[in-house]
C-alpha cells in the first residue's frame, strides 16, 4: 500500500507539469488581456488607450518572454508563492485560503445530503423493484436529473422570500465564527446541489444493487436462511457500492470547483466564482494556480477512491 | 463664480493671501430640508413607489446595507472608472469641492466646498485660489493640508509608473498647483477652463494623503481618506464594510454607524435580498425588478428615477460599407428609437444626442430632430434609408456582424439591432464574445457594427466630448472625427461666458452628430430604491458623484 501510494504521488509531478503547460499556453492564446480589462473595467466603463495598455503590461511583467513568465510562475508554485492577482493585487494564496474552506464545506454538506437521500432511495428501489416505491424513486431521480441545480437553488430562494419573507443572511461567515448563521447560509445551496447529486447516485445505486442481487452468492445467502440485513446490507450494498464510490468522488471534485452559478445565486464567495472571474479578467496567476490545484485535487481524490476500493472489496489489491 | 475686472495674476493671489477668504459659497455638508421626491425624477410621468414621511430628526447609529454587482477591482479611485470602486470609496475619501446634495442635476452652479471652505477665480479665468478647512485629519490621524490636494491632483495629472489615470486628459489644462501655506491652494491654468470646477467636483477626484503618495502606500488594497466613513473590512466576493469616522470634520455627521456593501452578482438574488430586508438600499434595479418589489412591498419602499447618464449606441468598425457616411445615416434613419426605449429600457428611456437629454447642454427635441438621421422613425425615414443604401451600393441581403458582449442586456441590444437592420435588407449576425475577447475585438476596430452601451460621468461638454467624440478620443471606437468639431471643442472649452459657451456646444453637437461616428439610440433612466426606514438621501442624475451618504440615516425597526 505504501509503495502504491508513494508511486501515485510521484506521478502527480508529471501530471501537474503537463497541466501547467496546457493552461499557460491556453491563457496566452486566448484573445483579450488583463491590461485591457483593467483599463476598461468589469462594467466596460473605461477606455483602453494603446499606450496605457503597454504601460500596465510592463508594470505587470507581461511584456517579458513567455518562457520567463512560465518559469517565474512555476518557481512560485514550488516555493508556494504564486504571486499576486494581476487584477486586484491581492496574494493568490491568501485569497484562496479564504475561499477554499467554503467550497470544501459546501461540497461536504451537499455530498452528505446526497448520500443520505440516495443510498436508501436506491436500495429501496432495487429491493422493491417494479412497485410504487421503485417508480417513486425513479421519478425522483429523473426530476433531479432534469432540473439544473442552479434553477433549483433559485426556486428555493423564491420560495423562501415569497412564502416567509426571508432569505439566507448575506455576508458569508465561517462555521467557527457563527455556526448557526453559517448553517443558514449553506444549507440551501447544499440541498439544491445535494438533490442533483442524489438523483444520479440513486440511479447508480439501484442498478448496481440489482446486479449484485442477481449474483450466486446472494442467492446462496438467502438459501442459507440469512435475514434481510445480512443479505442486503452485508452482502448486497457493500458490493454495489464500488461504482457509487467512483461516482461520488467525481461529483465531489466537480462541486469543489465547479458550482459558480450556485455561488452567484446564493452570493457565496467560493472558489468557483473566483476562477470564473479570473478567467473573465485574464488574471493569469489566479487561473493557472487554481487549475493546477484542481488537477492535484482530482489526482488525490482518485487515489483515495482507489484505496477505498480495497476496503470495500478485499479481492482488489493495489499493485 | 464671481466675475471681476481683469487684474494681474500675482497681484490677485497676493491679495487673497493678505485679505483672507472670499465669500463662503456653501456650508459644507449641505443638509437642511429638501424635497425627498427629488427634482428631475421621471421621464415618463411616473412617481416614486411609496411615499416618504416628511423630514424628521436624524436617528444615529443605523446601518445602510446594499448590494454591488461585483467586486471593486481595487481601491485606487484615481486609476479606476467603474462604479464598483466609486460607490465603495466615495464615503471614505473627501473631495476638494463637490456637487451640493440638493443639486440633483449636477449643474455647474451648484457646487460647494468639501475640503475647501471657499474659492475665488481670477477675472481672466486662469487662477483659482482655494481656502481649505482647518483641523481635518486623515483616518490614520495625519493632519490634512494643501500639500495633500496638490499631491493628489498631480498624481492624477502625472500618474506614477504603472498607474493609469483616466482623468489625466481632463486635468491637462492645469499648468501648476501652488501651496503658499497649508490652508491655501492655488491652481493656475494654461488657458481658461470653465469646466474645471465640475471636473474637480466629480466623485473620482479623491484627495489622498501626500505622505501616503510619497511613501508607496498600497492604494489598491488600503484606503486612508478624510471622509465620513473608514474602511473597516473587505472580503473579496463577500462584503465590504465601512464604519463611521468619529473624527470627521463635519460636526455631528455622519448619522450612520456602518455602511455594508454585499457582493451579489446575481440580479435575482439582489431583488430577493432587498425584498426580505437584508439590504435596505439599491441603485441597481430594473423596471421589472421595481414592479416585482412594488407588488411585494408596496408603500414600504421609495423609488426615485432620474434621467440616467447611460445610453445605447452603435459604433462602426473600419470595414466597408460602414465607412460610407450614407450607410451610417441610413442606419440612423432605420432605427426606431421609441421601440428601442420600449424594448431595451422597459419603456423608461428618453431621446438624446451627444449630451444627455434634459441636461443643461442638450439639444432640444426640435433641434435634435432637425439633425439628419435623428428625425422620429416613420415610413419616410425608412424610405430615405433604403434610398441611401441603394445609392451607396449596398445590396439586399448584405451581411454584417454585430460585435456583442456576452450578457443579457448586450445580447438583447444586438438582437434588437438585427431586427432593425433586417427592415432595410441587411442580414446582421450577432457575434457574441465574452468580455475580454469582445474588448480586444472592439479596440482593434476590426468589426462591422458594435452595439455598445456607454455611460458618462459628468454632464459637461469637456468631459463628454473629450472621451467620446473628438478625432483622438479614447472611446471614439469608430475613429470618425472632424477638425471642425475638434476646433469647436477647443473654443467652447475656453469660453467663460455661459450663454456663449452653450451656443458653441450646440453648434458642436449639430456638426458632430451627422458624422455618425457613434449612433445614439436612446438614453436610460436610472432607479434608486430604498426601504422607508432609510432617510436623508437624494439621488443625483450622475452615478458617480454623490455616493458619500454623509446625510443618510436609518430608522430603527
Amino acid at each position: 500500500m505504501f509503495r502504491y501510494v508513494t508511486r501515485r504521488l510521484v506521478f502527480l509531478v508529471p501530471t501537474v507539469l503537463f497541466v501547467s503547460v496546457i493552461i499557460f499556453v491556453l491563457m496566452n492564446i486566448l484573445p483579450g488581456d488583463v491590461a485591457q480589462m483593467i483599463l476598461i473595467g468589469p462594467q466596460g466603463e473605461g477606455a483602453a488607450k494603446a499606450e496605457d495598455v503597454a504601460k500596465i503590461k510592463s508594470q505587470l511583467g507581461l511584456d517579458r518572454p513567455l518562457a520567463v513568465q512560465y518559469a517565474d510562475w512555476m518557481l512560485g508554485v514550488i516555493t508556494l508563492d504564486v504571486g499576486r492577482s494581476l487584477w486586484s493585487n491581492e496574494p493568490v494564496f491568501e485569497e484562496l485560503a479564504k475561499r477554499f474552506p467554503l467550497s470544501l464545506e459546501l461540497a461536504l454538506m451537499s455530498t452528505t445530503i446526497a448520500l443520505l437521500i440516495a443510498i436508501p432511495s436506491g436500495v429501496i428501489a432495487a429491493v422493491n423493484r417494479g412497485t410504487w416505491m421503485d417508480y417513486s424513486s425513479r421519478v425522483f431521480s429523473i426530476v433531479g436529473l432534469a432540473m439544473p441545480n442552479f434553477w433549483v437553488g433559485t426556486l428555493i430562494i423564491l420560495l423562501l422570500v415569497y412564502q416567509f419573507g426571508w432569505t439566507p443572511p448575506l455576508g458569508y461567515v465561517g462555521p467557527m465564527e457563527d455556526p448557526w448563521k453559517n448553517f443558514q447560509q449553506l444549507i440551501w445551496p447544499a440541498l439544491a446541489l445535494g438533490y442533483g447529486q442524489a438523483a444520479i447516485i440513486s440511479r447508480m445505486m439501484r442498478s448496481s444493487l440489482l446486479e449484485v442481487l442477481r449474483e450466486d452468492y446472494v442467492r446462496t445467502a438467502r438459501a442459507k436462511g440469512l435475514g434481510f440485513s445480512a443479505v442486503i446490507i452485508r452482502h448486497g450494498i457493500r458490493n454495489a457500492l464500488l461504482p457509487v464510490v467512483t461516482l461520488v468522488s467525481i461529483q465531489f471534485g466537480y462541486i469543489l470547483g465547479g458550482t459558480v452559478v450556485m455561488e452567484s445565486v446564493f452570493s457565496l464567495p467560493g472558489v468557483g466564482r473566483y476562477l470564473v472571474d479570473a478567467i473573465a479578467h485574464r488574471d493569469f496567476p489566479v487561473v493557472q494556480t487554481l487549475v493546477l490545484l484542481f488537477a492535484m485535487i482530482f489526482v488525490l481524490i482518485n487515489l483515495i477512491t482507489d484505496i477505498a476500493y480495497t476496503k470495500l472489496d478485499p479481492r482488489i489489491r493495489l499493485a | 463664480m464671481r466675475q471681476r475686472g481683469t487684474i494681474r495674476r500675482r497681484r490677485f493671489l497676493g491679495g487673497v493671501l493678505l485679505g483672507g477668504a472670499g465669500a463662503v459659497l456653501a456650508a459644507c455638508g449641505g443638509g437642511g430640508t429638501k424635497d425627498s421626491s427629488g427634482g428631475n425624477g421621471t421621464s415618463n410621468g411616473l412617481t416614486g413607489v411609496g411615499t416618504q414621511a416628511p423630514q424628521r430628526e436624524p436617528v444615529r447609529g443605523g446601518a445602510l446595507t446594499y448590494s454591488l454587482g461585483g467586486d471593486p477591482p481595487n481601491f485606487d479611485v484615481h486609476s479606476q472608472s467603474t462604479y464598483l470602486v466609486n460607490t465603495a470609496m466615495a464615503p471614505v475619501y473627501s473631495l476638494l469641492v463637490r456637487f451640493k446634495a440638493a443639486n440633483v442635476e449636477e449643474a455647474p452652479d451648484g457646487i460647494e466646498g468639501d475640503l475647501a471652505k471657499s474659492w475665488e477665480q481670477s477675472g481672466d479665468g486662469l487662477t483659482y485660489v482655494f481656502k481649505l478647512r482647518d483641523g481635518v485629519t486623515f483616518h490614520d490621524g495625519k493632519p490634512f493640508s494643501s500639500a495633500d490636494v496638490k499631491a493628489s491632483l498631480e498624481r492624477m495629472m502625472n500618474p506614477p509608473k504603472g498607474v493609469v489615470s483616466p482623468r489625466q486628459d481632463s486635468l491637462a489644462v492645469i499648468d501648476k498647483i501652488e501651496t503658499p501655506d497649508s490652508g491655501t491652494l492655488g491652481i493656475v491654468l494654461k488657458r481658461p477652463a470653465p469646466s474645471l470646477m465640475p471636473i474637480l467636483a466629480q466623485g473620482w477626484m479623491s484627495i489622498y494623503s501626500a505622505q501616503d503618495i510619497a511613501g508607496n502606500f498600497d492604494f489598491k488594497l488600503k484606503a486612508n481618506g478624510t471622509g465620513p466613513f473608514k474602511l473597516k473590512e473587505y472580503t473579496r466576493g463577500n462584503r465590504l464594510t465601512l464604519e463611521a469616522n468619529p473624527a470627521y470634520f463635519v460636526t455631528g455627521k455622519p448619522f450612520l454607524s456602518t455602511i455594508t456593501l454585499f457582493i451579489q452578482v446575481d440580479s435575482g438574488a439582489r431583488v430577493s435580498a432587498f425584498q426580505s430586508g437584508q439590504t435596505n438600499f439599491s441603485l441597481l434595479f430594473t423596471e421589472t425588478d421595481i414592479e416585482s418589489l412594488d407588488a411585494a412591498l408596496g408603500k414600504k419602499m421609495t423609488v426615485e428615477r432620474r434621467n440616467g447618464y447611460g445610453f445605447n449606441s452603435v459604433n462602426f468598425g473600419h470595414n466597408p460599407p460602414w465607412t460610407d457616411e450614407r450607410v451610417r445615416r441610413a442606419l440612423s434613419l432605420a432605427i426606431d428609437r421609441q421601440e428601442s426605449i420600449d424594448l431595451l429600457y422597459e419603456g423608461k428611456g428618453f431621446y438624446g444626442g451627444y449630451m444627455p437629454g434634459g441636461g443643461g447642454w442638450a439639444l432640444s427635441q426640435e433641434e435634435l430632430q432637425r439633425v439628419p438621421g435623428y428625425a422620429p422613425y416613420s415610413d419616410k425615414t425608412m424610405a430615405e434609408a433604403k434610398q441611401l443604401l441603394q445609392a451607396a451600393g449596398v445590396k439586399q441581403g448584405h451581411q454584417a456582424t454585430l460585435l456583442t458582449r456576452r450578457g443579457q442586456n448586450y445580447e438583447n441590444h444586438s438582437i434588437f439591432l438585427k431586427d432593425q437592420l433586417a427592415k432595410v435588407g441587411i442580414d446582421a449576425r450577432p457575434q457574441v464574445l465574452e468580455d475580454a475577447a469582445a474588448y480586444d475585438a472592439f479596440n482593434s476596430r476590426n468589426y462591422d457594427l458594435g452595439p455598445w452601451g456607454h455611460s458618462i460621468a459628468l454632464d459637461d461638454p469637456d468631459a463628454v466630448f473629450a472621451e467620446f467624440y473628438l478625432s483622438e478620443s479614447p472611446r471614439n471606437y469608430s475613429g470618425i472625427g472632424s477638425p471642425e468639431v475638434d476646433a469647436l471643442f477647443n473654443k467652447q472649452s475656453q469660453t467663460l461666458d455661459l450663454n456663449e459657451r452653450k451656443k458653441l456646444v450646440k453648434e458642436m453637437q449639430q456638426k458632430a452628430l451627422p458624422l455618425y461616428g457613434k449612433l445614439i439610440e436612446a438614453w436610460s433612466t436610472r432607479r434608486w430604491a430604498w426601504w422607508n426606514t432609510v432617510q436623508g438621501y437624494t439621488s443625483h442624475v450622475g452615478l458617480y458623484n454623490y455616493n458619500v451618504h454623509e446625510q443618510t440615516w436609518v430608522e430603527k425597526g
